[in-house]
């Protein structure tokens, strides 16, 4: 029983993160369409920037976290004014492939002017720690990552419904052009989508930091595929879509890891991406994919 | 008349002049070494790049091998397999005498394959694939020890702390290297009267090992050591993990874990590495042969930091030894001229010797521990009872 539960705690955890990267990608997708492939790098430039704080200015990890989420939010907003703007008007391809581009580009400028080996910085580290909760044994990560993971939900849907950028946003979400009608300013909607996106993204960033100890130039890239494939599933566009995706993928790489036989441990990945086929058969544009009709995002 | 003695006279001068840059040229000619490494990509961290070039730049510094100077051809690949290959063909037609690649078995047999076309060697200063070793081809040579004998010694040194129950991590993202050589390791203790009472999988890029240590932590009696063959962070995370988790097992790895953010982790507690240590293939620790190499390069403007790379200075230096006692450019007798020696001078140890095996230098496995948080050798051997792999 203990084990059951020590399992599915650690389902959750995983489940976690992959929501908190996913919203970042659903929030930008569901204002311009736009997969924003370099949002993993936008987090890799977090972790960068807290080598360069905790070098230059201080250690204190708390004055290092603010430096973090601040750093991640500027790299977006900065993406978004330098890269991004340009391709707002054209087609899915287009931003996918620009969104591509940017990603190599910031990994191979992380690995010219960083290193291309792990780069120590272990002040998150206190954040792991293990709590005894009777006969289980539970990382302290885990929950503050839990935890935040659904307080930023919570926060995002209160700032999407109640204030008026946010609701500029769920109509920019719906027809676009519309909203430029009614004299809101474009720019202003979408560069808040961004600083939306990159505040999840520091977020991420400090949880993967503590886990990690350690930054890499593709240290972002990987988890934003998997809450790629976490959008997907919860429906691209929907945001409590895609924070179901992510606990969805998290639960289901958990089971797989410890149900698969080790002999066909190589196949863990293809039994993910196969039960992630059989839920596009069953719901082509995902579980929470929005009503046509409707197109509302939350 | 004046006009014509005038033309004359700067015809002669000009036919002189051209003369003597020629000869200047054949006695400038280099020796090029070409190297399609991956400076970008996911194998970044294993190019020799940086020990090459001040090795190289050493040489030159002393008027080079047989008054002839390296020129290394550097370029990157993106850890790239066609990329290697289209650059080794580039570089073979160059006139190159030994080609170094992306340290791995998908990019090193195709590569050879081409440079063989050209009598061309690869030679790796870091490789330690046994897929090398089975005779695909012909045309290779690699300064260390395969797979199996830095499992090996690190099982007998963990034998010697007293393990019996053995845990492995395996995965198939790293080719035999992450895939077997935990199995060599747990070959060894078993033949030694332990026990492997599990494999758990992981692939690449891990940044929670929560799942395999619930694993861990269920398992009656716990094991008393755990091996993985694998990178920074990973096993970082993995080693902080299961410290948190109350699980003291010995973690025991490859040389994937010869990596400077290890040590990192000590920064804040010294213990956490105490029941730590690896299987590598030359010894980096303080007061090493390659930690004085370091300081060196660093005087004369190279930097130069980690085991990966310092290990390309080996490389020049058995590429030099060969060229000198050949005498001649031909791949070929350079490489025999290697294959036969008794013993060739290399920078991370005194000598080492490709002539009982052909294409790989046996060398004492350093098995490398941590104390106060500092590296110290725990073990160096070459092990008698490296499983088979050929």
């Amino acid at each position: 029983m203990d084990y059951f539960i020590q399992q599915s705690l650690n389902a959750l955890s995983f489940g976690a993160e992959y929501a908190l990267i996913a919203l970042g990608l659903a929030i930008v997708f569901s204002i311009m369409g736009l997969v924003n492939f370099a949002h993993g790098e936008v987090i890799a430039f977090g972790g960068y920037s807290m080598v360069i704080m905790g070098t230059l200015l201080t250690n204190n990890p708390f004055v290092l976290m603010v430096g973090v989420v601040a750093a991640c939010v500027f790299a977006s907003v900065a993406l978004e004014r330098v890269a991004f703007r340009t391709v707002r008007g054209a087609d899915l391809t287009t931003g996918l492939l620009t969104a591509f581009g940017v990603s190599i580009i910031l990994q191979n400028l992380f690995l010219l002017f960083g290193s291309p080996r792990p780069i120590a910085a272990t002040q998150f580290i206190f954040l792991d720690r293990t709590i005894a909760i009777g006969s289980i044994r539970v990382s302290s990560l885990q929950i503050y990552e839990t935890v935040t993971t659904l307080l930023a939900i919570l926060a995002l849907m209160f700032f999407l419904r109640r204030t008026t950028l946010g609701m500029a946003m769920r109509a920019a979400a719906l027809d676009f052009e519309m909203v430029r009608l009614c004299g809101v300013r474009a720019n202003r909607v979408i560069a808040g989508a961004f600083a939306i996106s990159g505040l999840l993204a520091g977020l991420a960033c400090i949880f993967i930091m503590a886990r990690r100890g350690s930054v890499q130039p593709h240290m972002g890239f990987d988890p934003v595929l998997v809450a790629f494939v976490a959008c997907v599933i919860g429906g691209f566009g929907s945001l409590p879509g895609a924070v179901l995706g992510g606990f969805l993928l998290g639960i289901t790489e958990v089971a797989v890891l410890i149900l698969l036989p080790q002999s066909a441990g190589g196949l863990a990945h293809a039994v993910v991406f196969a039960l992630v086929a059989l839920v596009l058969i069953w719901r082509p544009d995902g579980i929470l994919s929005p009503a046509r009709e409707k197109g509302d995002k939350i | 008349m004046n006009t014509r003695y005038n033309l004359k006279n700067a015809l002669m001068a000009t036919t002189v002049g051209l003369a003597a840059m020629t000869g200047a040229a054949a006695a400038e000619e280099t020796i090029k070494i070409g190297l399609p490494v991956p400076l970008t990509g996911d194998y970044a961290p294993y190019n020799e790049v940086d020990g090459a070039k001040c090795m190289a730049e050493m040489i030159n510094r002393d008027g080079g091998i047989n008054g002839r100077k390296f020129e290394l051809l550097i370029q990157d690949t993106g850890s790239d397999t066609q990329s290697a290959i289209s650059l080794t063909e580039k570089y073979v037609s160059q006139g190159v005498v030994a080609i170094s690649t992306i340290p791995f078995s998908d990019t090193m047999i195709p590569v050879a394959q081409v440079a063989a076309a050209g009598g061309v060697t690869v030679i790796q200063s870091q490789s330690t694939q046994v897929e090398m070793h089975s005779g695909v081809v012909d045309n290779f040579l690699t300064n260390v020890s395969p797979d199996p004998y830095t499992a090996a010694a690190a099982a007998n040194y963990a034998l010697a702390q007293g393990v019996k129950n053995v845990v492995i991590f395996t995965s198939d993202d790293g080719g035999s290297w992450s895939a077997k050589t935990p199995e060599w390791f747990a070959e060894v203790i078993e033949a030694n009267g332990g026990k492997l009472q599990k494999k758990l999988n992981y692939t690449s890029g891990t940044t929670d090992w929560s799942p395999q240590i619930a694993e861990l932590k269920a398992l009656d009696p716990a094991p008393d050591a755990v091996y993985v063959s694998w990178a920074m962070p990973d096993i970082g995370i993995l080693i902080r993990q299961m410290r948190s988790a109350g699980l003291d097992a010995w973690v025991v790895g490859s040389d994937g874990f010869d990596d400077p953010s290890l040590d990192a982790l000590a920064t804040d507690d010294p213990t956490i590495l105490d029941k730590v240590f690896f299987g590598t293939l030359a010894p980096a620790v303080p007061g090493s042969r390659i930690e004085a190499f370091q300081k060196e390069c660093a005087d004369i403007g190279i930097p130069v930091s980690g085991l990966f790379p310092s290990l390309g200075a080996d490389m020049i230096k058995i590429m030099a030894y060969g060229i000198e006692k050949a005498g001649a450019d031909d791949p070929a007798a350079i490489r025999e001229a290697i294959r036969s020696a008794d013993s060739i001078p290399v920078m991370s140890v005194e000598s080492i010797s490709f002539k009982e095996n052909n294409s790989f230098a046996l060398r004492a496995i350093p098995v490398v521990g941590f104390k106060n948080g500092e590296r110290i050798v725990v073990s160096q051997e070459i092990p008698a009872n490296a499983p088979s792999f050929k």
